[in-house]
């Protein structure tokens, strides 16, 4: 104890009263004996000499900075035992302690050792395509939804150009890795959306219930994310909504195909509003483009967003939502010569709250509450005596929280993120059926679900080069009565500064489908479905290129099976599904080479093959595609203030099943789309004009074929195509902004 | 005995911060704890930072203030005037946009030190207000919304606790004058800020040498432009 308290001691005393004790009788200033030269060289692990280095006595002034060949000189006028400090960012500091007043101190081989990395340096990547403008690593920018051809300002649109996704363009929905629609799940500032699509009916594009401009960055995950995501088999999509409205501003958009849309923003110094609704009705369009599948396209919708900011750092936001929309189609069927008749009205009310502050200690808390209620009508065109379906009508009700604590302060070379989330609800179908003249009403059939979940993951960073994230998910669901744990682990190893190999591996568990829970909720034997997801990525950012190359294996099991004709008794349904989907994926784009050109090119392999639902055998889904290929360009005329963008998309033949499990192949699908978007301003107020046309080489796609029930002498079924609703779809959309602060810009590329 | 040693301890180092504070004191009373010679090496330092353009001797200015900030390690000025040393060479750095926004990052770090120790706010929010321009200066088409908001409201918060800062008026000027016309900014904007700040330099004196007292220079060679582009 004594010696411990005598040695601060010393360290203070040894500068001034010592050195006064020794000196002269003269004033002097103290330790003015003689000055010590100190030199030497600073290297790093490898030997390599390293420039910039501060080298110093700790409590003086007194040091240098390393040339470019690592080498330093001082001098100092400092005596007794003191500590040369040698620091450089980006390395462990090293302390020396040094005796001063005995000349020359040469100290030629001083390594640097590189600092583990800070956390947040070297970034799992595996799995995951990020749109944000904050980070310098993220491969899209928010705004390449709202310009990129073909994607027609839709998240789903744009995503699809991302290597590892299926077009399935009758779906419009996001097709992942060998997955299904349902396996891609998408959340809303941590709160997973219940209905993200807009209603519709099989045969046409479905598009996102959310402007892509509410969102200020996007992760679009396809492997491997994690544990914070659950009920997903196949890929999340991580929507982050904007934080204060930027300023006020009002916002006009037409659209030619026949749409109306307002919006109106007010910003204050701490709280923002923003306003919009739009109505939107294609009749008119109809008159001039006529179609094969559309009879009716009608919808309104409103939404208000609320952000109010909280102390030093915390944010409250509340969204509300509302949308109706009434859909005819003549979908193709076999017994109908004209398609059969459909009209579907969707009635969808969402509201998301959220709020975000850091706690005490290093804590911050993230919390959000949402509700979402969906209904849904579909009247069918009815022929013939024999027993069909005529009205079918949903209802789905639903509200989601979750609480999510971080700290990323709790080691240096770790964070932790935990958090626990719970969904309540209930679905609801009636079927009616007409027979022969008579309607009567089948059993309405509903279930209801209570589903609890807790994680914790941690990032952690063993050194300079490798950075792990461990994580665990467990669950329960009340419908299937059952339990399930996932572990996730994912590791980054930088094998230079721009690039990086990484490796993630995680178990995914998801609860069968809505529609299939209807029956089969009584049944205890029904499971989980699962997949086990192992990816290895290769990724590559240097000024403004990106290269990047992932492998991954997906098996699929306790997939939901059923026999087609009990489908109405819960008997009829098993978890003995299983299956697997392995691949590669490619993407590159380049924002340098070209000037004003930004390009990136997408190619996906995909090998899958599944037993579910009433498949007899294993087989190649009808969602997934061998190839799939996508090349995006956009290019900005200065001069002509005009961003000028195109799309080629390509996927291979994908597989479609006769009644006798016959497989057809379609014809690849293929599509060049451009648009155009002039930048000008009317009165001073900020005018975008977008023009957009699909398919200019008129291509005749197929996404498919619907059969007759019955073959053939020749044991053939008859066969009808699904097909888009017109070869192409040319529109034009006029957005005005009315900003009073700050007139138009038209210099610039409407990035 | 512990008890005498800690006594001993304890008289001897008030001694000399009383000794060492009465010696500098007028000069730069912040400085109270460091050791002699301080305030000249500051004062030498600083200097040398308003009269160089050179990225190299930015940096190795950088690495001097930190040198200061061990001698001195609970005054504000050194991590401050690191920052400043970090944005400049930024500015003055011919590298890619990656290597300049880790500049500011390590200058952001160096604010937040200086923050810890209690600086002058109303100074550091400039200098955060500056280093946000200097962010939306590395890719102005992507950053310009968000980055000049934070500039505005950072300097907006500066105003509010002392208007009297001239550098507030310099720094929101030079934010208007590189914003395109199209978007309300320009030199014609700007110039009326730019006078503005012109009075409050010369209104302007610090308490003692050390504190901050920067962009004169700078304000009056973007005035004589204004001239010589006027006399055209």
């Amino acid at each position: 104890m004594k010696t411990l308290l005598l040695l601060p001691l010393l360290l203070l005393l040894r500068p001034g009263c010592p050195a006064a004790a020794q000196a002269p009788a003269t004033p002097a200033p103290p330790a003015l004996a003689t000055a010590t030269r100190l030199t030497g060289t600073v290297r790093d692990g490898v030997g390599q000499p390293l420039p910039g280095v501060n080298v110093f006595l700790n409590t003086t002034f007194d040091g240098a900075s390393t040339d470019s060949l690592g080498r330093f000189r001082f001098e100092t006028r400092q005596t007794g035992s003191l500590v040369l400090m040698v620091t450089l960012i980006g390395y462990e500091p090293q302390e020396l302690p040094v005796q001063l007043g005995q000349g020359v101190i040469a100290l030629p081989n001083i390594k640097l050792k590189a600092s583990r990395a800070a956390l947040g340096d070297v970034v799992v990547t595996a799995g995951a395509f990020e749109a944000s403008d904050e980070k310098r690593s993220s491969v899209l920018k928010p705004l390449d939804i709202l310009t990129t051809a073909g994607a027609l300002a839709d998240v789903a649109g744009a995503l699809n150009t991302l290597p590892g996704t299926t077009r399935n363009g009758e779906e419009g929905k996001l097709f992942v890795r060998g997955g299904a629609a349902g396996e891609t799940k998408q959340f809303m500032d941590g709160l997973p959306l219940q209905s993200p699509y807009g209603g519709t009916v099989s045969g046409t594009p479905a598009r996102g219930r959310f402007a892509p401009t509410l969102f200020k960055g996007t992760v679009f995950s396809t492997g491997g994310y994690s544990a914070e995501y659950g009920q997903a088999l196949s890929a999340a999509v991580i929507l982050n909504t904007q934080d204060l409205a930027p300023e006020t501003q009002t916002g006009i958009t037409l659209l030619s195909l026949g749409s109306v849309g307002l919006s109106q923003q007010q910003r204050w110094e701490r709280a923002s509003v923003a306003v919009a609704g739009d109505y939107f009705n294609m009749k008119p369009y109809f008159g001039v483009v006529p179609q094969r599948v559309l009879t009716a396209m009608e919808s309104g919708s409103g939404s208000v967003a609320y952000r109010q900011r909280t102390g030093e750092a915390g944010i409250f936001k509340a969204y509300g939502a509302f949308g109706t929309a009434r859909t005819g189609v003549r979908t193709p069927a076999v017994d109908w010569q004209n398609g059969r008749p459909v009209d579907l009205q969707n009635h969808n009310a969402y509201l998301n709250t959220s709020f975000r502050s850091p706690l005490r200690g290093g804590w911050s808390v993230n919390t959000g509450l949402a509700a979402t209620r969906d209904e849904q009508t579909i009247a069918l065109g009815t022929q013939g005596p024999a027993a069909d379906v005529s009205h079918v009508r949903e209802r789905e009700e639903s509200v989601v929280g979750r609480v999510v604590l971080t700290n990323d302060s709790v080691g240096t070379y770790w964070n932790l993120k935990m958090g626990a989330d719970g969904l309540g609800q209930r679905f609801a179908q009636q079927v009616r059926q007409q027979h022969a003249g008579q309607e009567t009403d089948l059993p309405r059939r509903a279930f209801s679900e209570q589903r609890a979940a807790a994680f914790a993951e941690a990032n952690i960073s063993f050194t300079s080069q490798l950075a792990g994230r461990v994580g665990g998910r467990a669950e329960y669901s009340a419908v299937l009565g059952r339990w399930n744990a996932a572990p996730r682990l994912a590791l980054a190893y930088q094998l230079s500064e721009a690039s990086q190999l990484s490796a993630a591996y995680g178990q995914f568990y998801q609860t069968p489908a809505n529609y299939l829970l209807l029956s089969a909720h009584r049944n205890n034997a029904l499971r989980f479905e699962r997949a086990d997801h192992y990816l290895l990525t290769f990724q590559r950012i240097r000024a403004d290129r990106t290269l990047r190359v992932e492998g991954y294996y997906k098996n699929y099991d306790h997939l939901t099976r059923f026999d087609a004709a009990t489908q109405f008794q819960h008997t009829a349904y098993a978890s003995t599904g299983s299956g697997y989907a392995r691949g590669l994926d490619f993407f590159w784009r380049d924002r340098k080479t070209v000037r004003n050109l930004d390009y990136w090119v997408s190619y996906g392999l995909l090998d899958t093959r599944r037993q579910q639902r009433t498949d007899p055998v294993p087989a190649v889904p009808t969602f997934a595609a061998r190839h799939s290929l996508s090349l995006v360009g956009k290019y900005w005329l200065g001069k002509l203030h005009t961003l000028v963008g195109a799309t080629y998309a390509y996927t291979s033949p994908r597989l479609s099943y006769d009644p006798g499990f016959r497989a057809v192949r379609t014809p690849s699908f293929q599509d060049l789309s451009m648009n155009l978007s002039y930048v000008t301003s009317i009165k001073r107020k900020l005018t975008i004009v977008h023009v957009s046309c699909s398919n200019l080489l008129g291509r005749a796609n197929v996404f498919g074929y619907r059969y007759g029930a019955a073959p053939s002498d020749q044991g053939t079924y008859q066969r009808v195509s699904v097909t888009p609703s017109a070869p192409r779809m040319l529109f034009v959309v006029l957005m005005v902004s009315i900003n009073k602060a700050r007139p138009a810009d038209t210099s610039v590329a409407p990035e | 005995m512990k008890k005498h040693l800690l006594l001993f301890a304890l008289a001897a180092t008030t001694y000399a911060a009383a000794a060492q504070s009465a010696a500098v004191a007028p000069a730069a009373p912040a400085a109270a704890a460091a050791p002699v010679g301080y305030t000249e090496m500051m004062a030498a330092t600083i200097k040398e930072l308003n009269s160089t353009g050179d990225p190299a001797q930015l940096k190795q200015l950088a690495s001097k203030f930190e040198r200061a900030g061990s001698a001195a390690p609970t005054d504000w000025l050194p991590p401050y005037y690191q920052s400043y040393a970090l944005l400049l060479t930024c500015f003055q750095s011919q590298e890619e946009g990656d290597a300049k926004d880790k500049y500011l990052d390590q200058a952001e770090a160096r604010l937040a030190r200086a923050r810890q120790l209690r600086g002058d706010e109303a100074e550091l929010l400039v200098l955060q207000g500056y280093i946000h321009q200097a962010r939306l200066g590395i890719s102005p088409m992507l950053r310009s919304v968000k980055y000049s908001t934070l500039a505005n409201e950072a300097l907006a918060q500066a105003k509010k606790l002392n208007p009297a800062n001239p550098r507030i008026y310099l720094v929101q000027a030079n934010n208007l004058y590189y914003t395109p016309k199209m978007f309300g900014g320009g030199p014609e904007v700007a110039k009326p800020i730019y006078d503005d700040a012109k009075a409050r330099y010369a209104a302007y004196k610090p308490a003692h040498a050390l504190l901050p007292n920067w962009g004169e220079r700078q304000l009056l060679s973007r005035l004589k432009a204004y001239e010589t582009a006027g006399a055209k």
